[in-house]
């Protein structure tokens, strides 16, 4: 596949209902994905996109990672409810998916989603769990309506820490009574503009591998707080503790640590807002061209909660940085397109690496960051390797 | 009496043989295929009893096996690992033999698997030599580059 974008073969999934055998089938036509999209895990499904692949300004749905934790849940959305309760609920109550419809005001978003796990597999000593490089990132319109006005319609009593949601797909061991996952956010973030309960992307209904029917989507954090078959939502007077809440799971160290340290569980702390990273989308790695050629290169940078404010390049592995052009996000919490036009100044091997600095001031790291058991929030420079000849 | 009479009649004999023996066959095929399958779920049911089968999960597994290299204690990392996950899912990691162990401990204690009995050391042996970490620095050189010209 040299040079120009494969040709996507994309056969949708489009029906959900009776669907329920996600297992030992192509998942390329099963979820409708670009062919060059890596599969990391069968079982459960994981795949990533290649950093090339995620050159749109809005990612599409075939070039967008399926993380998941657990097995692909059956879909009946004719009679999909949605539960909120919990002991800061003022009193349980449930809706069907045309009252959510209906009934709010639907809001629509342009929403960074990222593995914490994203680049997972530079880590040394190596972390456990699936190999993310750098393609566990997206960034779809996400539409649906403000978790904020869900939950003044259900009534918060004073003290609410955080909203947990349970989801309804099933644990890799068949076991019934066990969830792959269960997580949230803090109650802070529930209540954000952004923070959505989201029943389309792209403008289009939520494809099955993305969260159908009902997803949410908080924007900036570890993806894994985006719960994915949303049923139930608890409104808790804690921080809630459904399982991948707690442990090792979506969480580092509270004070750093040495590399291949041990750390008890008591001393890890959740990941929140994610760090400043960024793509290099165009061109893909391993591009050849004459030394008279303006390359053009291209991209996206995110903050987690924050925004990118500045953006550089290197072509001499970090000696000297130049200016890329930035443009701001499209909403709070979207990532920001950056490009620049380098002249080599000589033929040979290059590196381009691409920095971005967020409005705190703080830029990736060229080495790895802190080392964590879990290997989370690698946000390392992305780099991709030119030939001038 | 029609002359052709008797070519026919052994004409119609030898069509309903054909296709006495491909019903036959397609049986047997189907038994053999069919009984592969039910004997790698019984032999799954019985370690986690009163369970979910997830779909047709063991075609899964198989497809992607093999990510696993020969070697002793194969056999044992398929039976026990890859009921609930991936081979790819181990392949894809790398540790030492302590953390494999720790590893299987924490599947133990949150994610239902059993005890490994006498096969751990076996396991856990396999696992650390054919998915043993790679002393890797800050950061790695760039690998794999597939070069071509840019249009």
């Amino acid at each position: 596949m040299l040079g120009a974008l494969a040709v996507p073969n994309i056969i949708a999934a489009n029906n959900l209902e009776g669907l329920v055998n996600w297992q030992g089938r192509d998942p390329f036509q099963l979820f409708g994905k670009h062919d060059e999209m890596v599969v990391l895990n069968d079982k459960p499904w994981n795949m990533e996109a290649q950093a090339h692949l995620l050159d749109d300004p809005v990612t599409p749905e075939d070039r967008m990672f399926i993380r998941n934790n657990g097995i692909i849940p059956e879909i009946h959305a004719s009679n999909w409810t949605l539960t909120v309760d919990g002991e800061s609920a003022r009193a349980p109550k449930t809706y069907t998916l045309a009252e959510l419809r209906t009934r709010f005001q639907p809001h629509t978003y342009q929403l960074t989603l990222e593995c914490g796990g994203n680049g997972r597999s530079e880590f040394n000593p190596p972390a456990k769990g699936n190999q993310w490089t750098v393609g566990a990132v997206s960034c779809a319109t996400w539409t649906g309506i403000r978790l904020r006005d869900l939950l003044e319609d259900v009534g918060v009593k004073d003290g609410a820490v955080y909203i947990g949601y349970y989801g309804e797909d099933k644990h890799l061991s068949g076991d019934l009574n066990k969830r792959p996952i269960s997580r949230g956010i803090p109650i802070e973030k529930a209540l954000m503009d952004e923070t959505l309960l989201a029943y389309a992307m792209n403008g289009k209904d939520i494809p099955i591998a993305h969260g159908a029917p009902l997803r949410l989507v908080a924007g900036g954090w570890p993806a894994s707080a985006s719960g994915k078959w949303i049923s139930r939502l608890a409104i808790r007077n804690k921080v809630h503790d459904g399982p991948k809440m707690g442990g090792q799971s979506y969480r580092v160290p509270c004070e750093t640590v040495a590399p291949g340290s041990k750390v008890a569980d008591e001393d890890m702390c959740i990941i929140e807002s994610m760090p400043v990273k960024s793509l290099i989308t165009y061109p893909k790695t391993g591009a050849s061209f004459p030394q008279s050629r303006l390359l053009e290169i291209r991209g996206h940078a995110w903050a987690g909660e924050l925004q990118v404010s500045n953006m550089t390049y290197s072509i001499d592995f970090g000696a000297t940085w130049r200016p890329c052009e930035l443009r701001p996000p499209k909403n709070r919490l979207a990532w920001q397109h950056w490009k620049a036009r380098i002249q080599f100044p000589e033929r040979g091997y290059y590196e381009i690496w691409a920095r971005a600095m967020d409005s705190n001031g703080v830029s990736q790291p060229m080495v790895l960051p802190g080392w964590n058991p879990k290997g989370y929030l690698n946000n390392a420079c992305h780099r991709i390797a030119v030939k001038v000849i | 009496m029609d002359p052709l009479q008797p070519l026919v009649r052994i004409l119609s004999a030898l069509t309903s043989v054909l296709l006495l023996a491909t019903v036959l066959c397609v049986l047997l095929l189907g038994i053999l295929v069919y009984g592969h399958h039910y004997g790698f779920e019984e032999m799954a049911r019985k370690e986690v009893p009163a369970q979910l089968v997830i779909g047709d999960a063991t075609e899964s597994t198989e497809a992607y096996l093999e990510v696993l290299p020969q070697g002793v204690g194969r056999n044992l990392v398929v039976k026990n690992c890859t009921n609930c996950h991936s081979a790819k899912l181990v392949a894809q990691n790398s540790a030492t033999a302590e953390g494999w162990e720790s590893m299987i401990r924490w599947m133990q204690a949150t994610q239902n698997l059993w005890d490994l009995g006498e096969d751990e050391e076996a396991i856990i042996q396999y696992l650390s030599q054919h998915f043993a970490p790679e002393k890797k620095g800050r950061r790695a050189p760039l690998t794999a580059i597939e070069w071509y010209e840019l249009e």
